[in-house]
């Protein structure tokens, strides 16, 4: 995932304002601890539910029970959407990133998303790993996904009010 | 906007938790200043932009320029969700409602929505009331739309965390 254009959208920017650094909006991404994941369900509408996930340079990861309705989607149409945000009218900042959506089941990586985890939420938050996905402490397989953005957005606020967009190109 | 009926998922709920009231929820929504309204592009991806709005009797309304990514994707495909909710593990938490969404005409709901945002957002956030839409300050069409729900889902964080859905009766416009 490689940064390759930013720019910034007059029709609903303040007067000269620069484009929102990605590198700002990544950190508030990846200090996020509850985001929304928008993934489609089979009759073509937005599903919206709350995730724990983690950010890296790879892009954006989570974990779901294979049965949930968030697989079902992903396995009809793997593309989604997540987004952070502020509830506030002159504070904050709403980044939304859009990308295709793939099952990721190596150890190496499981392993790591099982470290970062701990790490972000704590003890409470402890996967074990098992051949292709995590296992949690009922003993149940919950898969791990990632989230490659291709486009994002970020929309800051009052005088700073900047609608940016972020294209990824990818290997 | 009249519940018809609230049970838990257990499946993703507490042993502690139960199921949250559709009346604690009005208020959260009501005051809620910046929502999430996601739509569906005509390639079919989700595209979710952060606005203004507000609630009435028969769901969220609001407004935007004709001519926004948002109108395209409605006019393709008139259904989509509106999103609240809390960035934080322990704390908080998420309300989403989908359903479909309709343009708004009558002159009775523009001025009480005009009346609305400036009470809600101030001075900057003041319209006209047109023959079909809100008038922004440079006389611009902001055409009014409203999601009725046709389901909703809550989910509260942290130690009594509940998921609790939702279904709405369809309601006769006046």
């Amino acid at each position: 995932m490689k940064l390759v254009n930013v720019s910034v959208d007059h029709r609903y920017s303040v007067d000269d304002i620069a484009p929102t650094p990605w590198s700002d909006i990544e950190r508030i991404f990846a200090d996020t601890e509850i985001y929304a994941l928008t993934t489609l369900l089979p009759d073509g509408m937005a599903h919206t539910i709350p995730v724990s996930g983690l950010w890296s340079e790879r892009g954006f990861f989570f974990t779901s029970g294979p049965t949930e309705q968030k697989v079902q989607n992903l396995l009809a149409n793997p593309r989604a959407s997540v987004h952070v945000g502020s509830s506030h009218f002159f504070e904050g900042v709403d980044i939304v990133l859009r990308g295709p959506v793939e099952r990721v089941s190596d150890i190496e990586t499981l392993t790591w998303m099982r470290d970062a985890f701990v790490a972000k939420y704590g003890e409470f938050w402890t996967f074990g790993i098992g051949e292709d996905a995590f296992i949690n402490h009922h003993g149940w397989p919950s898969w791990c996904f990632l989230l490659t953005p291709t486009v994002g957005y970020s929309f800051t606020r009052a005088e700073a009010t900047a609608q940016t967009k972020y294209e990824f190109s990818h290997p | 906007m009249k519940v018809i009926d609230t049970r838990i998922d257990s499946r993703y709920s507490g042993p502690l938790s139960v199921p949250t009231p559709w009346d604690d929820l009005l208020p959260l929504l009501t005051a809620t200043e910046i929502y999430t309204l996601t739509t569906i592009l005509p390639d079919g991806m989700p595209h979710t932009v952060p606005l203004t709005g507000a609630f009435d009797d028969l769901g969220f309304l609001f407004g935007t320029g004709p001519n926004e990514q948002k109108v395209v994707n409605i006019t393709n495909d008139p259904r989509g969700s509106v999103q609240i909710g809390s960035a934080l593990f322990a704390e908080g938490v998420d309300i989403v409602l989908r359903g479909r969404i309709e343009r708004v005409t009558d002159r009775i709901t523009l001025a009480w929505l005009a009346e609305t945002f400036v009470t809600k957002y101030g001075e900057g956030w003041r319209f006209g009331v047109g023959s079909d839409s809100l008038l922004n300050a440079d006389d611009l069409p902001c055409w009014v739309f409203r999601l009725v729900p046709e389901v909703g889902h809550a989910f509260v964080h942290g130690e009594r965390g509940a998921q609790t859905p939702y279904e709405f009766a369809s309601e006769v416009q006046p």
